[in-house]
């Protein structure tokens, strides 16, 4: 299965590197890989439908609890095989759709990158592989959406989803790193093996919490659904692909994928079916005030998304198979409509449904694949919709009695919008008069019609014969994400039953709405009143406070002065030892216990003091350079107290040598400014400032009197000194040892700063450097 | 040890090169004498010595460390062909300098002892101020150094007092002696370790200890705003966890929360500037701010995975940094400035270079299957270990908007045109050193266990 | 011995004082002296209780000589950028921010 995966990747990075080579014609033998793949899929439907898992298992980073294992169940395969099928025809038709596009080969790298790490999502059986994968889709969307370079709106757009999914990705990550640390392996089958023990784990919320923000960033649930119209921005076969078939449908992998392991809990059920229900019905009404046919198409693909997570949050049997079917039916129906509307884009230049009409004339095959996909969306008897319809009707009839119906007139709400929207999508460009300025407008190659077609016969097929699908996909796939039961059954006819009876009504609803709700701009203007409120300008307008923030903030805060910066970090060094300080109790001095003072010291006190009071108010060069002597000597004399005589000296040594180097440098100076008039506030704040830090440190070495040093340590070092140094006398060691060693490292700094110093100045100055 | 020699020697020896106008020798000795003092390093693996009355101990941890200093210097190097030259005349300085400043790195990564801390820091520093001043005719340079060293020397003012503190409440300055002397609950001690904490969170970065990073990365030259973007970071996040980890461990309890604060405040300073700059220079210096939010998480996580995890982390983002520093050197030679825009259609005219840079921003960003993802991956996972969950959730949310300003240079490079943009030529240095960076961010990110597994 | 440290303390924060409150870069960095002796002040009052190693002078005469070091430098770049900004006021050399 690895090489399943792979194939993708490397096709990708052979046209990185090769595609430019490739002729312009030959784009369509690509589809060979999708194509292959498909066909490995289907060899494996009798295997799996006959219950069996295939697993591979390669080792990869053993210490991260990363294996590249593969897992090919039914759930896995019902992916699969769209991703494969769907990807072919996607490829045969983006090869005369970008015909003559100068970044054709791009386009084919960020595809097939996406078909692989689609592929690797849904066969991971490893936590982490299937994050890293679930990113690459993200990413490889982010490129594709971005794809037409020629419009600002789609970088925006493309960066706006990048975000969105990415966050939805680490929140996923967070999760997922979560879960495996509470069962302690990544591995998703032992997982659901130790189910109780996450379910009954005091961060079960959190997981889920986590785990929810992943999936609906990524299936586009409110509120994080507006990136998806967005999106559309887009080339159609990439919306088609990656933005109603596969991809979006990643975050209801992950939710079916989890069902066994977190599903089941009152926190998983009510947030999925608030979620997806308030969704379905959102996105479906909103989808009807639409103009624009590929804005229309997206919001009905968000209606069906929140219909997905519904019917997972119902998490019943019926729930669970009608949500499996639900999944191809929607692919197939979805992915046609969009590649229709991708050709009368194409062929028109326009997707405005107030202006499309009557192509049925010039574009007949398309109108045909637009017709029975309308079709199967609108879940007409004999079609594979008509029996998906069925299947949710069947979910919520059959839910908790309290809830019923509620959750029937949900379903039914966002269905009737559903039909109204397929109608739009499929039949209305086709109706009516031929307008004349599409007169001109042809039926584009072979490779653009075909597949479009292929997809609604499916449709039309799959509904004929609901019960091999049933038997070789469904059954697999519910019992990879439920108890196995006995094996799902697909009817084209249940007998007449309330559920029949909610399907007409559906259906003639939906018609009825379909033919009463004519396309206008002013019901898009309508819709646009209420955008002020809608999750989309809220995130803007929160990003634009963010930029308006940050670029305050940095203006106050960064604004390059250099005092501004050092108060700041003085504030806060004082803050958090002001916190520890208090942290550590009440403060009470002993004045008893300080030492008594000697005259010589106090006599060196007043003298420092004196001197650094000079240096401060100091107006003149030469004042702040003496002053700055009279504490450099004061502090020798200190050292003298301390019977650090050698350390006294060296200090004198190096004072005098500072001192001159001062002078020196201070005297090729400019003389200070005249005391200049300072703002008393900000002296007073300084002063503070720096007030506060004295005090603080003097608390804390008074502080210091109550905790009486330990002198255990030195003993242990004295120890160790001996037998690691080897010498008798520790006094000798340190002073044969250490100092040789200090003086080394010493003469190095000296020697930078000698070099620093002079590639600074360059005492001799070269001529050219002359000014 | 050997390796430190080794270093400082070549440090020398490249003076006297200079000294005697050999200037075509000076970087094949310098990377002859790099690979020699990485061997070296290596064969101290596993040995454990102590130097100089335990003052220097050479573990796992300090080779490793140094390896990737060396390796990470050698890289630097690599481009660097022809780039001084253009600076100034005495080209030797620079070399010397560099490798004295590496040396004072090495020094941080091994010491056992805070005086060698200090002074490693020290070495290292000055070194930096120097080399951030050292294009002389130019206000920005100069700005930057003064800026550099007033702050630098203020905080090390900080470091050298909570030193004198922490010893004056242990009695030593020995990390084992620290870690032993049970004087943790002392006043006395804890002021020594936030002093302390507040001085190398200045030479890391962390905020609110940052506010130099991007006037002084942005004024410096390009090369030692990258050398400080990877080396000095990395000795400085390996020194942090070093000493942390070896002395103050046991008293985690009372510093954990102080870091848990300055991550929160880093990881937000850094992105939240970071989003609206629009020239790229000053957006990774901001990022590496950023970075330094996300290295701390792991410091909370005292451990040996600790350790492993800033590894990691650090061997990413200096790949990652080399190539983006790289980068932006050649489009601000080639286009005149590092304004993003500057980078528009560089998809067309240097494919390569465009996918350098790519991969180089998704390893920043963290993406899969670049180095940056596992990095990323490595510290969520050691905090989460920890317990820390709320502050990975902030973490991850400032991810989210790296993601935002790193792909918007992505958006220059393939979505937008410039018509105008001739192709940037490269010299053979930076092609060479492009690819081993595109090479190995590929290799860790595929192959995390490569360095996942070294500590 | 907390007089020692009160007088380090004390001095630390006048050094504190001089670096944010005057506006020429030479004072800033006497103020930076005034910090680094505050520290040596402490390491040798320290050091007094650790007569047996001595640990605490050896590292105050390091800490010495690397604050001579830095001083040297510092004037060097504070003469560079007077040479380009004629001035030594921090506050007005910034051209870079934000």
């Amino acid at each position: 299965m690895l090489i399943v995966v792979l194939l993708g990747l490397i096709v990708s990075l052979l046209l990185a590197a090769f595609g430019r080579h490739i002729r312009p014609g030959w784009w369509i033998f690509l589809a060979a890989a999708p194509l292959a793949l498909s066909a490995w899929f289907v060899g494996q439907l009798p295997a799996v439908a006959g219950g069996e898992t295939l697993l591979e298992n390669t080792r990869w980073v053993p210490s991260l609890g990363l294996d590249l294992s593969f897992r090919l169940d039914g759930l896995s395969l019902l992916f699969g095989l769209l991703i494969t099928v769907i990807g072919t025809l996607i490829f045969v038709y983006a090869s005369s759709y970008l015909k003559g596009h100068p970044y054709i080969g791009r386009f084919y790298g960020y595809l097939s990158l996406f078909m692989a790490s689609m592929l690797g999502v849904v066969l991971s059986d490893n936590l982490l592989l299937l994050f890293v994968f679930w990113e690459l889709t993200s990413l490889s969307s982010f490129f594709l959406i971005g794809f037409n370079n020629d419009q600002a709106d789609s970088r925006k757009s493309a960066l706006t989803a990048l975000c969105l999914t990415g966050l939805g990705g680490f929140f996923l990550l967070v999760g997922l790193v979560l879960m495996g640390r509470i069962a302690g392996t990544y591995s998703i089958q032992e997982l659901i093996a130790s189910a109780g023990l996450i379910k009954d784990h005091p961060s079960y919320p959190v997981i889920i919490a986590l785990i929810f923000i992943g999936a609906f960033t990524k299936s586009a649930q409110f509120p994080f659904h507006f990136w998806l119209p967005d999106a559309m921005k887009a080339p159609t076969p990439v919306s088609a692909y990656l933005h109603s078939a596969t991809m979006v449908k990643a975050g209801v992998f992950l939710l079916l994928r989890f069902t066994p392991l977190l599903g089941g809990t009152p926190g998983w059920s009510y947030t999925l079916l608030l979620v997806g229900g308030f969704t379905m019905m959102y996105a479906g009404g909103h989808a009807l005030f639409r103009t624009d046919l590929k804005s229309v198409l997206a919001y009905s693909t968000i209606a069906v998304l929140g219909v997905l997570t519904f019917l997972i949050g119902l998490g019943t049997r019926e729930a669970l198979i009608a949500a499996c079917t639900f999944v191809i039916v929607h692919a197939l129906y979805k992915a046609t409509l969009f590649l229709t509307t991708g050709i009368i884009d194409h062929e028109t230049g326009t997707r405005d449904l107030t202006q499309l009409s009557g192509l049925r004339t010039v574009l007949m095959p398309v109108f045909i694949a637009g017709l029975l996909a309308a079709l199967s969306s609108a879940g007409v008897p004999l079609f594979f919709g008509f029996i998906g319809k069925d299947l949710i009707y069947e979910a919520t009839l059959h839910a908790g009695e309290e809830f019923r119906l509620y959750l029937t007139v949900a379903a039914v709400f966002a269905n009737i919008c559903l039909v109204a929207a397929g109608f739009m999508a499929g039949i209305k460009p086709f109706t009516g008069r031929l307008v004349p300025q599409f007169k001109q407008v042809h039926l584009p190659e072979w490779s653009m019609w075909i597949p479009p077609l292929v997809l609604a016969l499916l449709c039309l097929v799959f509904g004929l014969f609901p019960g091999s699908i049933g038997k070789l996909i469904v059954s697999p796939s519910l019992a990879a994400v439920s108890v196995a039961g006995e094996p799902v059954h697909l009817k084209i006819w249940h007998g007449f039953n309330p559920v029949l009876l909610l399907s007409g009504a559906t259906l003639a609803a939906g018609t009825v709405l379909y033919l009463l709700n004519s396309a206008s701009a002013n019901k898009m203007a309508f819709v646009g009143r209420f955008e002020v409120v809608s999750p989309q300008s809220l995130f803007n307008r929160g990003w634009r406070q963010l930029m308006r923030f940050s670029s305050l903030y940095t203006g106050i805060l960064h604004n390059g002065f250099l005092r501004s910066y050092l108060v700041r970090i003085i504030i806060f060094a004082e803050l958090l030892l002001a916190f520890e300080l208090f942290k550590a109790g009440p403060l009470s001095v002993d004045f008893d216990s300080l030492a008594p003072i000697t005259i010589y010291e106090a006599m060196n006190v007043l003298l420092l003091v004196g001197a650094l009071f000079l240096v401060v108010k100091a107006s003149s060069r030469l004042t702040a350079v003496v002053g700055m002597s009279v504490v450099g000597f004061a502090i020798c004399l200190m050292f003298v107290f301390y019977g650090a005589p050698d350390l006294a000296m060296t200090q004198f040594t190096i004072d005098t040598l500072t001192v001159v180097l001062f002078a020196f440098v201070l005297f090729n100076l400019p003389p200070f400014l005249k005391f200049p008039t300072r703002n008393k506030a900000i002296i007073t704040r300084d002063a503070v400032v720096a007030l506060v830090f004295g005090g603080i440190l003097s608390m804390i070495a008074i502080k210091v009197l109550q905790v009486p040093t330990s002198k255990e340590v030195s003993k242990f070092y004295g120890e160790n000194a001996y037998l690691l140094a080897k010498g008798k006398n520790v006094v000798n060691v340190i002073l044969v040892d250490f100092r040789g060693f200090d003086t080394m490292f010493e003469i190095v700094v000296l020697g930078i700063a000698a070099l620093g110093v002079y590639s600074l100045i360059k005492l001799r100055l070269k001529p050219s450097e002359r000014e | 040890m050997t390796s430190l020699i080794i270093v400082s020697v070549l440090a020398v020896a490249v003076l006297y090169l200079g000294l005697f106008k050999y200037k075509t020798a000076l970087l094949p000795v310098s990377v002859t004498g790099l690979l020699a003092a990485a061997a070296m390093a290596a064969m101290d693996w596993d040995l454990e010595k102590m130097y100089f009355s335990e003052m220097m101990l050479f573990d796992n941890y300090a080779v490793a460390f140094s390896i990737l200093l060396i390796l990470t210097t050698l890289l630097i190097f690599g481009l660097s062909r022809n780039y001084f030259e253009k600076i100034s005349n005495n080209v030797a300085e620079y070399y010397a300098l560099m490798l004295f400043a590496l040396a004072g790195g090495v020094v941080m990564v091994s010491f056992h002892n805070l005086a060698m801390l200090f002074i490693g820091i020290e070495i290292l520093s000055i070194s930096l101020y120097v080399l951030a001043g050292i294009r002389r005719k130019d206000p920005a340079s100069n700005e930057a150094s003064l800026k550099y060293f007033l702050m630098g020397a203020f905080a090390t003012g900080f470091l050298l007092f909570g030193t004198a503190l922490i010893y004056g409440a242990t009695g030593s300055f020995n990390l084992a002696a620290i870690a032993s002397s049970g004087a943790f609950e002392s006043a006395l001690f804890r002021a020594g370790v936030l002093l302390m904490m507040v001085g190398l969170s200045f030479k890391v970065s962390v905020a609110p200890f940052h506010t130099w990073t991007p006037d002084v990365y942005e004024g410096s030259p390009g090369l030692i705003a990258m050398f400080m973007a990877t080396v000095v970071k990395t000795a400085g996040f390996a020194a942090f966890l070093r000493l942390f980890l070896m002395a103050f461990a046991e008293a985690s309890a009372f510093w954990a929360i102080t870091v848990a604060i300055l991550c929160i405040l880093t990881l937000f300073a850094g992105n939240i500037t970071a989003v609206f700059q629009d020239r790229f220079k000053r957006l990774l210096a901001w990022s590496s701010v950023s970075h330094a939010g996300y290295l701390l998480l792991a410091i909370l996580a005292v451990g040996f995975s600790a350790s492993s995890a800033v590894l990691v982390y650090t061997i990413a983002y200096s790949l990652a940094s080399v190539a983006a520093f790289g980068i932006m050197i050649l489009v601000s030679r080639a286009r005149g400035n590092d304004h993003l825009d500057s980078f528009n259609g560089l998809a067309r005219t240097n494919p390569f270079l465009a996918f350098t840079l790519t991969l180089a921003v998704c390893s920043l960003a963290g993406i899969p299957l670049t180095a940056g993802f596992f990095g990323k991956f490595y510290v969520f996972k050691v905090a989460l270990a920890q317990g820390y969950t709320w502050l990975v959730v902030l973490a991850v949310i400032n991810a989210m908007i790296g993601i935002y300003y790193y792909f918007k240079v992505i958006i220059a490079m393939y979505m937008k045109e410039n018509a105008n943009a001739v192709a940037i030529q490269l010299n053979p240095g930076f092609r060479l050193v492009l690819s081993i960076v595109v090479f190995l961010i590929f290799l860790f990110g595929i192959f995390p266990g490569l360095i996942a597994n070294i500590l | 011995m907390s007089h020692f440290l009160i007088v380090g303390a004390a001095l630390f924060s006048i050094g504190l004082y001089t670096v944010f409150s005057r506006k020429n870069a030479i004072l800033v960095l006497i103020g930076i002296e005034f910090m680094l002796n505050a520290a040596i002040l402490n390491l040798v009052a320290f050091g007094r209780y650790d007569r047996i190693d001595n640990e605490g002078q050896v590292f105050a005469i390091f800490a010495i000589v690397l604050a001579a070091a830095t001083v040297a430098v510092a004037l060097a770049i504070i003469i560079n950028v007077y040479k380009q900004y004629k001035t030594i006021d921090p506050d007005k050399i910034k051209d870079m921010k934000y």
